[in-house]
């Protein structure tokens, strides 16, 4: 691939950079800050209050309870959602459009129904689980859907597996094994993509988490609207720490999509 | 002797018929083209014979065996996909080796066959490169050295060149050609591009509507095509009724006219030869190259006449009055129905 240099398109790109970075800087600063007031630039600095909270046994507690629905939900989404997607776009067409449709459910209709919904499903048997835990564990599977089904089904979508398929057949190369060792592989930095910018989204969750298992079982969010009295500095804290690990979380995924393509 | 025979091979789907009883025989390490325009059944004949659908009938005989029944695994058959379909995550090795593995050979012989079959196609370079590091001729160079390295007893092509630009083309062309006169391996072609079956096939079969209209040599259908459709597919030759021919002729004409641009010759017959003689008009002159090209006007019909330019000789400019002369035995005639 050749990269043409645009000098206005180059300076217009770094400015947005800076730009959508300016927040994320800012609230920085004011993490590390002494005091900040009346200046453009804060007093002093000091990493005091990241002590104060990373050191704080409710702040890890709630890190890991997101972290651990965050990431069982993920689990259960791989599990059940990539397999779906990959059988409908090969076998089922109909299912297929439906399932096209089902993608804007979570957009198009409003929480508070969704909730409503949901409360009910929950309060009821088979699944009476009202208030525990694996209640959120289970609301956010759905919610990852969208998320799954545009990346794995645009990832496949870029393959022509009609004409990979008859290749193989011609090889002596079963279709599960064509799957196995070729589609799968090549879809997986769509699937690592979607498990990104779900894990973002889960860990920022906050409406289903405090209405559907409430205070007993505190998430990342929660504890970020418990500390919002607090002082400003304290929230901006924890705003960094999730910054960071959604980063380091991106940065994790693409570095395994980058060693399998390269490895594979 | 027939190594490829294809009887009534016919298929539908729905109240469509896509294949409408098809007849093909192929000759040991014949490359033959398969030539018709886009819809036409090509790449679904192409599937039957490597079975990767089943047609409703006929019967499919390769090196006197019976194979219509048989996986396509089991056919002997190697395949090129129009769009390549190499395995992305693969590197080309492994998209060769793939196959290979497949047949549970020794790693060493896998290995031999690929650099073999690398150095045919003139890969061995890029053996470690993935699809998307690859250009479009490499590409397709790779899915013929898969095809290839399995040893096929037939090599399936469909529109191998279609994807690529004009120059590649060319140049792919060529080197397909010497791939398989180097392998001597039975290959049938399909192509849509009149240019490409004509320097590729040693024989080619036209086909329309799911049928074939007309199976021969290169020049033969380019001189004596069996009918009006090869004619039009084939060629820029002048296709004139019988009364348009016989108003240009000043003579009465009862068949359908196949005149190539270059049969007219500009100027007047030799004395005492039986050629025809029209009094013409030229309308429009292009000179591209070697060759110039002229619409020309007699007798109130229109038609196109090629002549070879000359680096000291002006073209005939438009408006300008000439004699063409016509050797009728150049022509191609087909009765009128
Ligand atoms: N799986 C299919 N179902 C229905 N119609 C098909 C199918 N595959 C091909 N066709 C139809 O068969 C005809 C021939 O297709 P094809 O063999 O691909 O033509 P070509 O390769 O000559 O362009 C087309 O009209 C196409 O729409
Ligand atoms: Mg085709």
């Amino acid at each position: 691939m050749t990269t043409t240099r645009h000098p206005a398109l180059t300076t217009t790109l770094w400015f947005a950079a800076i730009l959508l970075l300016l927040p994320v800087l800012a609230t920085f600063l004011n993490s590390i800050a002494t005091g900040w007031t009346g200046g453009i630039l804060p007093s002093g600095l000091s990493l005091d209050a990241y002590q104060t909270i990373l050191l704080d046994a409710r702040f890890q507690s709630a890190l890991l309870r997101s972290t651990i629905v965050a990431g069982l939900a993920l689990f259960l989404a791989c599990l059940l959602i990539v397999p779906a997607v990959i059988a409908a776009h090969f076998y089922w067409p109909t299912l297929d459009t439906w399932m096209a449709r089902l993608v804007i459910l979570p957009y198009a209709v409003p929480t508070i129904i969704l909730m409503v919904g949901y409360l009910r499903v929950f309060s009821a048997p088979p699944l009476q689980l009202g208030g525990q835990p694996i209640v959120l564990v289970l609301t956010y599977v759905p919610l990852c859907f969208p998320m799954f089904y545009i990346n794995v089904k645009n990832s496949l979508q870029a393959l022509d597996t009609t004409e990979l398929f008859e290749a193989g057949r011609l090889l002596g190369i079963s279709d599960a094994r064509l799957l196995r060792r070729v589609i799968l592989p090549s879809i997986f930095p769509g699937i690592a993509l979607a498990i990104v910018l779900n894990f973002a989204g889960l860990m920022s969750e906050f409406v289903y988490a405090r209405m559907l298992v409430g205070g007993q079982f505190e998430t990342l969010q929660m504890y970020m609207f418990a500390q919002r009295d607090l002082s400003g500095r304290l929230s901006s804290v924890i705003v960094t720490v999730y910054f960071l690990i959604t980063l380091l979380i991106t940065f994790a995924a693409f570095r395994l999509v980058w060693r399998t393509e390269t490895k594979s | 002797m027939t190594y490829l025979d294809l009887s009534a091979i016919g298929l539908r789907y729905g109240d469509n018929v896509i294949l409408d009883g098809i007849d093909l025989s192929v000759e040991q390490g014949e490359m033959h083209v398969l030539l018709g325009p886009s819809g036409c059944g090509k790449t679904t004949l192409l599937r039957s014979i490597a079975g990767l659908v089943q047609p409703d009938r006929g019967a499919i005989h390769l090196a006197g065996r019976a194979i219509e029944m048989l996986h396509p695994k089991d056919r002997g058959i190697g395949m090129v996909f129009q769009h390549y379909a190499l395995f992305p995550n693969m590197t080309v090795r492994q998209n060769l080796a793939f196959g290979l593995e497949q047949r549970r050979l020794v790693r060493k012989v896998i290995d031999e066959k690929i650099d073999a079959v690398l150095e045919i196609v003139s890969l061995q370079n890029k053996a470690d490169a993935r699809p998307r590091q690859l250009s479009g001729g490499q590409k397709q160079r790779v899915a013929l050295a898969r095809a290839l390295v399995l040893e096929p007893s037939l090599l399936l092509l469909d529109e191998p060149l279609s994807a690529l630009d004009a120059q590649i083309r060319k140049r792919l062309r060529d080197e397909l050609k010497r791939i398989q006169r180097r392998t001597g391996l039975t290959s049938i072609l399909v192509t849509h591009d009149q240019d490409e079956a004509l320097s590729l096939g040693d024989r080619i079969s036209v086909m329309n509507n799911g049928r074939i209209t007309q199976t021969a040599s290169g020049p033969e259908i380019f001189y004596r095509p069996a009918d009006l459709f090869v004619a039009k597919f084939i060629g820029n030759a002048n296709i004139l009724t019988a009364a348009e021919f016989s108003r240009l002729i000043g003579r009465d004409f009862d068949q359908t006219a196949i005149i190539h641009p270059h049969v007219f010759k500009i100027g007047k017959a030799s004395e005492g030869s039986n050629l025809f003689e029209v009094a013409a008009t030229v309308v429009e002159t292009v000179a591209a190259g070697n060759v110039v090209r002229y619409v020309m006007q007699a007798n109130g019909i229109m038609f196109n006449v090629e002549a070879q330019s000359a680096m000291n000789e002006e073209c005939l400019a438009a408006g300008t009055g000439t004699t063409l002369s016509i050797n009728p035995s150049n022509g191609h005639f087909l009765k009128e129905n």
